[in-house]
């Protein structure tokens, strides 16, 4: 962590616990990372790594029964973990947006966009009448959407590219510094994704935003993150800036998704290595050992002599494994 | 592979619906053959009509005109009961592996109801069966006692392939079988499939919206764009050498793990919905390279090394 | 150990305090009203003119009535009839109900549309007219017994469940494993009798208990135009209306069979609560 470059979120031993009846899961396990003002970064795993969790930590989003937070989450000066709900709100949408996968279950189907847009500008920022239409205007011309039009539309009569559109420019509306953006081109055909992550790339230039991209999709974290998170049950396992993490995986879980990805640039699609086995089940208990070594094609005796700490891997990489560096580039 | 007949021969076939006055031209004049142990990859984005195709060809939507055989007999615009006897040969496997399995039975019955109705297996050994079928889809034959709530997506879909396989077809139609499965779950599921093919010389029609499957899996691919296939060729050639303006744009818009970000423009515009197609070819609005001829005239399929392209820039 | 859905639900329903509070009032209300006449050799009927209008005593623990009967016996003999009216038409509606409904919305399509546009036609008749109509179709003497009762409210109350069957069975139809059997080759008989509708099961017991107590309510009313069952718990709610009065009120003849009345309400919804929840833990189907 260059000492010059203050974090804009500075996330230290986050823990999420979920209590139902049946079972007590703890779905992040202490979690510590930052996002640098103006950095983009991407938070990757599969179903059930934690990602989502913690991203809603952030702002507290959790459903109900709500998960117990544990840790810190600092937004600048200010901590967010047992913040009251009137501080929360006072963040939400201002100085921290959130995005998210499904853009039309996002957007109220009942009312029109200028309705939509208007609430936050009112809320937020005291604007109404015709600076709030001018605001408005302003703004989904920013994201790419022309014409008085489109202000009068209901969701439904939008393409799904349009909408997650409107929900980027509703997000940007209090020119916030931090956008958590949660599978945002998921659901969204491939071209329409490239078009979306080209707005994300010059909003984030434009305004020197920084974002938290989360995704299971190893290809958008090579377009748009600066650096990458990768998450395995509930815990961070490496931690690198994109290029070295794709190129030299320190992980065997990196490498081995990594692997088990078609490519879509190699002749037949690259040779395919399924990871065999489950993702693993979350428990509360403290583990005992790795949480990969049940699939882990690299495991040996020493993983299962308790949870391996996360370390450095020079500069700011850092990686949660015994397998000596050396092991893991050879051959490669 | 280079049987005398095609296993599927489906000439121009279209599907059409009527609502609240328009018409939607979901599948609009689609030709194509399938042989046997072949896979042929159907990729587009939304409403190119790719499921629409496929569960036309099983049935479950009816057909607007065209036709399709299966080894050389008619299995379109038939009655319910004339179509039974195809239900062997031909079966589909759909996406979300928390649906496709009732609730309420037992995996032994769900895969038991096809075998006894197709007689595979009588009630004596039918349950031998139901874990030989388990065995092939590499799930433990001591799980056949379980609900699908308690089996994970991976596992569903597994149950899904056995089920469809269970009749012994000669064509499984997977419609993006993969799609909401974990990558590396979605790896396992490829593989099965593939294992399967070389074992049991069947053939697949497999429907999905991910390029980087189609390269894996499939022999050969057709793209689809508004309710028409406007590239169809041996996959090596498709990526190597993509012939059509919207596969190259495609391709040119996924994001690749290889490079860092691609400095390109990716393709402008919406894409277009099956119920308001454009004139003369239907990609020319958000064509790069489209000229006079393009929004005036349809184009056919043009022959190119490897398959054939709509496209007048291959004629 | 693996659980069908079925028992997981059952297991759910039974972590539900509420539900069990009123599942359990509703068994000792109905084992009182079944068993305790025979076993007290109670006679709701026996008429002591002597002992009218009594407020409850050791001897007599809910009083006496106008006529000097045992109210005990009569809430107890009358809830009988109430609670096997309240099942009795539930069970006819369901039944109906359920064969119309599933029919219609399994085909779907002309089928359906006229299906349902009788039942929208009947839905528009005056309920209340049409229970009447029929009450009067029977003779005065068998206008007391429980058949025309049950059958006046059970052929109306078809129709809600029609109506929630048939979109249950539509939405479920194009359901994936359903489409999937169907291509296996599976008949439609098959199909809705062993795919959908054991899906459906849960819906219709939940709205079959919520019935129960609609259908009490509607018997109570008919009592009061004095269509119902000679004896019923309506019926003596309408008693014990009938001589309220500012100058001497006997509320004993009102509290019981109303209390009662109550308590079974309210347990049915519970348990109907209860059920739906158990059945539904995330508010989907």
């Amino acid at each position: 962590m260059t000492p010059e470059a203050k974090e804009l979120l500075r996330i230290r031993d986050l823990s999420v616990i979920f209590t139902t009846r049946e079972r007590t899961v703890r779905a992040v396990d202490s979690v510590s990372f930052d996002v640098r003002p103006g950095e983009v970064v991407g938070l990757v795993g599969e179903s059930g790594c934690g990602k989502s969790v913690t991203s809603l930590s952030i702002l507290g989003l959790h459903e109900q029964p709500a998960g117990r937070m544990t840790g810190s989450i600092r937004l600048g000066e200010r901590e967010l973990v047992g913040a009251s709900p009137s501080a929360l709100r006072e963040v939400r949408g201002n100085r921290v947006s959130m995005i998210f996968q499904d853009p039309l279950t996002s957007l109220n189907p009942y009312l029109r966009v200028e309705e939509q847009l208007a609430e936050v500008l009112e809320l937020h920022l005291n604007l109404r009448g015709p600076a709030a239409r001018a605001r408005m205007l302003e703004i989904l011309s920013q994201v790419g959407i022309a014409g008085e039009e489109r202000l009068r539309a209901y969701p439904h009569q939008l393409s799904g590219g349009m909408r997650q559109r409107i929900c980027i420019a509703m997000a940007l509306l209090c020119s916030p510094e931090l956008l958590i953006a949660d599978e945002p081109t998921t659901m969204l055909d491939v071209t329409i994704q490239a078009q979306i992550l080209e707005l994300l790339r010059s909003i984030r230039k434009q305004r020197n935003m920084s974002i938290l991209f989360i995704t299971h999709d190893l290809g958008v974290v090579s377009e748009i993150c600066d650096r990458v998170i990768v998450m395995y049950a509930g815990r961070i396992v490496e931690q690198a800036r994109t290029a070295e993490l794709l190129h030299s995986p320190l992980h065997p879980y990196t490498e081995a998704l990594l692997r088990s990805t078609p490519r879509v640039d190699l002749p037949g699609g690259g040779s395919l290595h399924p990871i065999g086995g489950l993702p693993p089940r979350l428990s509360a208990a403290k583990l005992q050992e790795c949480a990969f070594v049940p699939r882990c094609p690299r495991a040996r005796e020493g993983c299962k002599n308790g949870e391996p700490a996360l370390t450095s891997a020079g500069g700011e990489r850092l990686r949660r494994c015994i397998v000596p560096v050396a092991e893991m580039v050879a051959g490669r | 592979m280079s049987d005398a007949m095609p296993l599927l021969k489906v000439r121009d076939l279209r599907v059409h619906f009527a609502t609240e006055g328009t018409v939607v031209r979901a599948v609009d004049g689609v030709d194509l053959e399938l042989r046997a142990g072949e896979t042929l990859a159907l990729v587009g984005e939304s409403g190119c009509g790719k499921s629409t195709l496929a569960r036309a060809l099983v049935g479950l939507n009816p057909i607007t005109s065209g036709s399709a055989e299966l080894n050389g007999r008619t299995i379109t615009g038939l009655t319910r009961a004339a179509a039974r006897p195809f239900r062997r040969e031909l079966q589909l496997v759909f996406q979300d592996p928390y649906a496709s399995l009732n609730p309420r039975f037992t995996i032994a019955q769900t895969l038991a109801e096809p075998l006894l109705l197709h007689e595979k297996a009588n009630r004596s050994n039918v349950d031998s069966k139901v874990c030989e079928l388990l065995g092939q889809v590499g799930l433990d034959p001591e799980l056949r006692a379980r609900y699908p709530h308690e089996f994970s997506g991976g596992q569903r879909q597994r149950i899904s392939i056995a089920r469809a396989l269970a009749v012994e077809p000669s064509l499984l139609l997977c419609d993006e079988v993969t799609s909401a499965l974990d990558v590396s779950i979605q790896a396992q599921i490829l593989d099965l499939l593939r294992s399967v093919q070389q074992k049991l010389g069947l053939s697949y029609l497999f429907i999905t919206h991910d390029l980087g499957v189609v390269r894996y899996i499939a022999h050969r691919v057709a793209v689809m764009y508004v309710g028409q296939i406007v590239e169809l060729r041996d996959t090596e050639s498709l990526f190597e050498s993509p012939a059509h303006p919207y596969t190259k744009a495609l391709l040119a818009s996924i994001p690749r793990v290889s490079q860092g970000p691609q400095a390109r423009t990716p393709l402008a515009g919406e894409v277009p919905s099956p119920a308001r197609p454009p004139s003369g070819c239907r990609f020319h609005p958000r064509c790069s390279l489209a000229f006079e001829r393009c929004p005036k005239e349809h184009p056919d399929l043009y022959p190119v090394s490897g398959g054939s392209s709509r496209c007048f820039l291959s004629q | 150990m693996t659980r069908s859905p079925f028992q997981l639900a059952m297991q759910r329903l039974l972590r539900n305090r509420v539900a069990i509070v009123g599942g359990l009032l509703l068994a000792l209300i109905a084992f009182g009203c079944v068993l305790v006449p025979v076993l007290f050799d109670l006679d709701p009927n026996l008429t002591q003119p002597a002992l009218r209008n009594q407020p409850p005593s050791a001897r007599f623990l809910f009083g006496t009535d106008g006529l000097g009967r045992d109210l005990v016996a009569r809430v107890l003999v009358g809830g009988r009839t109430s609670l096997l009216v309240g099942l009795a038409a539930t069970a006819v509606s369901v039944l109906v109900g359920v064969a119309y409904g599933s029919i219609a919305g399994f085909y779907g399509g002309k089928i359906d549309e006229a299906m349902m546009r009788l039942v929208d036609f009947m839905y528009g008749l005056p309920y209340m007219f049409l229970v009447i109509l029929i009450m009067l179709m029977f003779s005065e003497t068998a206008r007391g017994d429980m058949l025309p009762v049950f059958l006046a409210l059970g052929l109306v109350q078809w129709l809600t469940m029609a109506r929630i069957v048939r979109g249950q069975v539509l939405a479920l139809r194009r359901q994936e494993f359903v489409l999937a059997a169907e291509l296996l080759g599976v008949s439609d008989a098959r199909l809705l009798i062993r795919h959908v509708l054991p899906n459906v099961l849960g819906v219709i017991m939940v709205y079959a208990t919520l019935m129960v107590p609609s259908v009490i309510i509607l018997e109570s009313f008919l009592s009061f135009l004095g269509l119902g069952v000679a004896l019923s718990w309506g019926q003596l709610v309408s008693d014990g209306i009938a001589v309220i009065n500012p100058i001497r009120s006997y509320w004993w003849i009102l509290l019981w069979p109303s209390s009662f009345l109550g308590v079974t309400l309210i347990s049915l919804n519970f348990l109907g609560d209860g059920l739906r929840d158990a059945l539904d833990p995330k508010g989907r189907t």
